[in-house]
């Protein structure tokens, strides 16, 4: 995920198996060819476990942009949760915009 | 323009390797800590039971912790569940489901049935779950959905409220 990003934006985790990403200065179609090559990464890359067993995991992912002044945190995060789960609705493994792009 | 990307990780027993050991014990402990402000409907039943809904992310723990202690004078049952009519005489569920549909008939089973909904999924409580537990520097980060526990005919006291991040009322209108 750090390595789809550039240094000007801002990758966390938020909860016990939810991240975020605030793209500064972000184009809304960049965005999602950056989501995309994520969900993809994440999708075909394996992971060890202990027991040296491999498994796959796959990610949804929502975004919206930030309206400058109208925005509070809880409406901004609200909105990007609400794509994700539109994501997630529709079947999972798969990038929502809030827009039409 | 600024731009929020929100990513969720799909495969459930994923959470494991996310939640620290630490972040799964203060969640396995908030079940009976949180009883002591919770008052549920009269039930007829001999043992406390808390369900694990779909992936269970405390492997033995609960079974360790609760073994000998009590919660409202009762033993604790720890059950686990993959359908909702496993849920019947739950009095606590705790739930793992990523489908939203799936939770979604969960949390109106647990309303319906007053068992006490807790996740530590984002927009739990947002979308009727009761309590969305989660953890930040070892202090309990709660979003209490105050409208849907007095829906499920639970009450939870003024002190668990009070600490909080967010509880969510009836519109006054």
């Amino acid at each position: 995920m750090l390595e789809s990003i550039r240094k000007s934006d801002l990758a966390a985790r938020v909860g016990g198996e939810e991240f975020l990403i605030l793209f500064d200065n972000g184009n809304p179609k960049v965005v999602y060819e950056i989501a995309q090559r994520i969900r993809q990464r994440v999708e075909t890359t394996p992971i060890k476990t202990a027991n040296a067993d491999f498994f796959h995991v796959s990610i949804s992912l929502g975004f919206c942009s930030v309206i400058p002044n109208n925005d509070t945190l809880e409406e901004l995060l609200k909105r990007a949760d609400d794509a994700l789960y539109s994501a997630k609705k529709e079947g999972r493994n798969r990038v929502v915009s809030e827009n039409i792009l | 323009m600024k731009i929020v990307l929100f990513i969720s990780v799909l495969f459930g027993s994923l959470m494991s390797l996310y939640a620290s050991d630490e972040e799964r014990n203060l969640q396995a402990v908030f079940f009976s800590k949180s009883a002591k402000f919770i008052e549920w409907p009269q039930k007829n039943q001999e043992k406390f039971v808390i369900t694990i809904i779909d992936d269970n992310p405390f492997e033995n723990i609960l079974e360790e912790l609760y073994e000998d202690k009590q919660i409202n004078s009762k033993h604790v049952e720890i059950r686990y569940a993959k359908k909702i009519e496993e849920l019947s005489g739950s009095d606590i569920v705790y739930i793992t489901v990523k489908n939203p549909d799936f939770m979604q008939e969960i949390i109106a089973y647990a309303q319906a049935n007053s068992i006490l909904s807790i996740s530590p999924q984002r927009g739990f409580a947002q979308r009727g779950g009761i309590i969305q537990l989660g953890f930040v520097a070892r202090r309990a980060h709660l979003i209490i959905n105050h409208e849907a526990s007095l829906a499920s005919g639970i009450k939870i006291s003024s002190s668990l409220l009070a600490i909080a991040a967010q509880v969510i009322q009836k519109d006054k209108k």
